[in-house]
C-alpha cells in the first residue's frame, strides 16, 4: 500500500544506486534530504531545481554519509549555496575526507568532496517542510546514522536503518569491529516501538506496511545473529551488486578482475568465508544471475 | 492510491541535454520528480511515452545508452 504524504514534502525516488531524495517546501525556501549518487548529481540538481519552482534550497541534510546519500551534496551547494547539516558522528570522517571511514575506497565508490556547515545530533528536532522532525539515532548500519522521526504525522524517514524489505549491510563486523547486530538490533526495537503511519526509506517506495517490514526486518538480523557467514555472504553480493550498478556491464572475462578490485569483497571473504578467488567468483555469479541483479547479454554482465 | 508499475529507472540518471530525456529511462525531468506521487494511471501515461519515445529514436540514433541491446 502507498501511504499518503503531506504536501510539503516530495520524494525524488530513483533506482537503488541513488537513495531518495526528500525534499521539503517551506514558503519560498526548501530542504532536502539526502543527496544520490555522485554520478547522478547533474540530474538530482535538475530535479530538485525543476521540483523548487523558484523556491530557494535552503538547507540539505543527511540521514548518513555513504556515497549513495551523499554524492550530490557537493553539486547541490555549488549550485544552490545550501547549508549542508550532517550527523554530528560523521563530523571528522567528513572533516577529514577519510576515504575508509566512509566507505569509499573498501566498496571501491566514488564521491565528491564537500564540506559540512553544521551538525545535528541524535535528540535534536529540526523543522522540515512546516513540520517538526526529531533525530534518531540509528546506529548498525552506520553506527552514526540518524533517522528523522515526525510524531504528528507519524512518518519515519527511516535512512538505510530499516527498508520495506530488509536494512543496509550491517558493516562493522565485517570490518573487524564490534556490536553492529546488537546496534541494529536495538535500533530495529527502538523503531519498532514507535507509532509509525508511514516510512520513507532511503531506498525503494514509501510504504505503509510497517507491522511487515518489521517482521521482515527481525526475521533477519535473527538470521545474521545466528549465523555470521550469512552477513558475510549477504554484504558481498550487495556490495558486488552496488559497484555494478555504477559500473553498468562488463565482459563476462573481466567480472572475475572486477570482484577481486573491490577490497570489501576480498576481505569479507577472507575473514569469514575463506572461498577460493575462483569459487567466490563463480557463486557471485550464479546468485546474482538467479535474482537478475546480473544479465547476461551478448557475453556482458550487466546490472540488473 | 494504487501504485504498483515499476520505474523504469535503471540507474544511470542522467540527462541528455538536446532531447531533454534521461539518456536511461527515457523520462523528463518532471515525469521523474512527479513519479512517487503518481497513481498506476498516471505512471501508465508515463511509460507509454517513454516506449514511444524508444521506438521513434532508437531505429535512427542506435541504443540510448551503452549497454542496450535491442537488436535483431
Amino acid at each position: 500500500m502507498t501511504p499518503i504524504l503531506p504536501d510539503s514534502l516530495l520524494v525524488l525516488e530513483r533506482g537503488w544506486l541513488s537513495a531518495n531524495n526528500i525534499l521539503f517546501f517551506e514558503g519560498e525556501q526548501a530542504t532536502l534530504v539526502d543527496s544520490g549518487y555522485v554520478t547522478h548529481a547533474g540530474q538530482t540538481v535538475a530535479l530538485v531545481g525543476h521540483a523548487l519552482a523558484g523556491r530557494q534550497l535552503t538547507r540539505l541534510v543527511n540521514t548518513h554519509s555513504h556515497s549513495d546519500h551523499i554524492g550530490g551534496n557537493a553539486a547541490l551547494k555549488a549550485a544552490y549555496d545550501c547549508e549542508i547539516i550532517v550527523p554530528a558522528g560523521l563530523h571528522a570522517a567528513i572533516a577529514d575526507w577519510d576515504e575508509d571511514a566512509l566507505l569509499l575506497s573498501p566498496l571501491g565508490q566514488q564521491s565528491a568532496r564537500f564540506q559540512h556547515d553544521s551538525l545535528i545530533s541524535a535528540g535534536a528536532e529540526i523543522a522540515m517542510g512546516g513540520l517538526n522532525w526529531q533525530a534518531l539515532a540509528v546506529p548498525g548500519h552506520d553506527m552514526e546514522a540518524l533517522a528523522y522521526y515526525c510524531p504528528e504525522k507519524r512518518i519515519l524517514i527511516s535512512g538505510d536503518a530499516l527498508w520495506e524489505n530488509g536494512f543496509g549491510v550491517i558493516f562493522p563486523e565485517l570490518f573487524g569491529e564490534a556490536d553492529g547486530l546488537l546496534h541494529t538490533r536495538q535500533t530495529l526495537e527502538m523503531l519498532s516501538r514507535l507509532p509509525i503511519d508511514a516510512i520513507i526509506p532511503g531506498h525503494g517506495r514509501p510504504f505503509a506496511s510497517i507491522d511487515e517490514a518489521f517482521e521482515r526486518a527481525f526475521r533477519r538480523i535473527a538470521q545474521f545473529e545466528n549465523n555470521i557467514e550469512q552477513l558475510a555472504w549477504h554484504a558481498i553480493k550487495v556490495g558486488v551488486s552496488f559497484a555494478m550498478l555504477e559500473r553498468r556491464s562488463i565482459p563476462r572475462e573481466r567480472f572475475a578482475d572486477f570482484v577481486f578490485s573491490l577490497p570489501f569483497a576480498v576481505d569479507v571473504n577472507a575473514r569469514f568465508l575463506g572461498m577460493t578467488p575462483d569459487a567466490l567468483v563463480a557463486k557471485v555469479e550464479r546468485e546474482l544471475l538467479l535474482v537478475n541483479a546480473l544479465r547476461l547479454e551478448d557475453g556482458m554482465f550487466v546490472a540488473g | 492510491m494504487s501504485a504498483m508499475l515499476q520505474s523504469p529507472c535503471i540507474n544511470i540518471c542522467k540527462m541528455d541535454a538536446a532531447s531533454g530525456l534521461c539518456i536511461g529511462c527515457w523520462r523528463t525531468i518532471d515525469e521523474i520528480t512527479v513519479w512517487s506521487r503518481s497513481d498506476d494511471a498516471a505512471r501508465s501515461h508515463i511509460l507509454a511515452a517513454v516506449a514511444r519515445r524508444r521506438m521513434e529514436n532508437e531505429p535512427e540514433t542506435g541504443h540510448p545508452t551503452k549497454n542496450s541491446t535491442d537488436h535483431d
